[in-house]
């Protein structure tokens, strides 16, 4: 059964306005994305130009290279995975089971916020999305 | 000692887990994600970064064999997994509507690969898709200046996935 992903234009606009939102009210956090499970970009926020296609494929493989890693090592479910650069963090996390938030941000403010945003924010797009 | 890697690449649903996870002597590593485009009309999930499984030799050296994502946008993990590698499996399914145009999209992106390692190409569901045949697929190599070995396969059946890794191991020079 197919179980294929249709963003309408106005579901996308949904999506980047809420990412436009986190993006301004969040300290440090200048960009984020939306995506599907299997690295098709669908929605992005950005301060910064950026290839939002490319970041999408690799998010995609890099959330699921973490989720394979938590289970070879017999832990459970992988909440983010974590890129900590030197000016910075990206963060990737899933949004329901077909789609992956990534967040990129300065280092102004604490991880764990970010963190505790980033979780939030799925869950917030997690419950729009299943409302559209 | 050298270290044995090799590497199987091919279209998306063509079975380069199942290939891996036919030969593999432990549970292979898997990267598998819901699929959300045409392929989720044939398959639930796609590889997004890698498969991974070993195999012993009879000289008990071991065999690391990685498989790649299928899809194009995926490629930058292409790069990274033929690092180090001895030789390429190329797997095409026959049952597509160009599986010729399939293989030179691996044949274009590995090229340099190829070149410097060596390549065998199998061929799946050909006795549903007996066109085109082994004849067609190297006769199309040879339009490209290859002469690479194509086998048919049914990568369900371990027996054939070993064949495919004896006939690589014996087209390619060791690095």
């Amino acid at each position: 059964m197919s179980k294929r992903i249709k963003l309408t234009e106005e579901g996308a606009r949904i999506l980047e306005n809420m990412l436009g939102h986190f993006v301004a009210e969040t300290t440090g956090v200048y960009a984020a994305l939306v995506s599907s499970s299997d690295g098709h970009a669908l929605a992005q926020w950005s301060q910064s130009e950026l290839h939002g296609s490319k970041l999408s494929a690799m998010s995609s493989s890099l959330l699921a290279l973490g989720e394979s890693l938590s289970r070879e090592s017999g832990q459970q479910a992988c909440q983010y995975v974590i890129v900590e650069t030197l000016d910075g963090f990206l963060v990737d996390l899933r949004v329901g089971e077909r789609m992956v938030l990534t967040v990129l941000a300065r280092k102004d403010g604490s991880l764990g916020l970010l963190l505790s945003a980033c979780h939030q924010l799925a869950e917030e797009l997690s419950s729009r999305i299943r409302k559209e | 000692m050298s270290e044995l890697k090799f590497i199987f690449t091919g279209p998306p649903g063509v079975g380069k887990s199942t290939a891996i996870a036919a030969v593999s002597e432990f549970a292979p590593v898997v990267t598998d994600v819901l699929a959300t485009d045409e392929l989720s009309d044939i398959k639930a999930q796609t590889t997004a970064a890698l498969d991974f499984g070993e195999i012993t030799l009879d000289d008990g050296e071991k065999v690391r064999l990685y498989g790649t994502p299928g899809q194009r946008r995926f490629s930058f993990m292409w790069e990274i997994l033929i690092e180090g590698g001895l030789g390429l499996v190329i797997l095409v399914d026959n049952s597509r509507p160009d599986p010729l145009a399939d293989l030179d999209i691996y044949l274009e992106n590995f090229s340099g690969f190829i070149r410097d390692t060596g390549a065998v190409i199998g061929v799946t569901r050909m006795e549903s898709h007996p066109q085109p045949d082994l004849d067609d697929f190297a006769a199309h190599l040879e339009r490209h200046g290859l002469a690479l070995p194509v086998l048919e396969v049914d990568i369900r059946r371990r027996e054939d996935v070993v064949q495919l890794l004896d006939v690589l191991m014996m087209t390619c020079e060791p690095a």
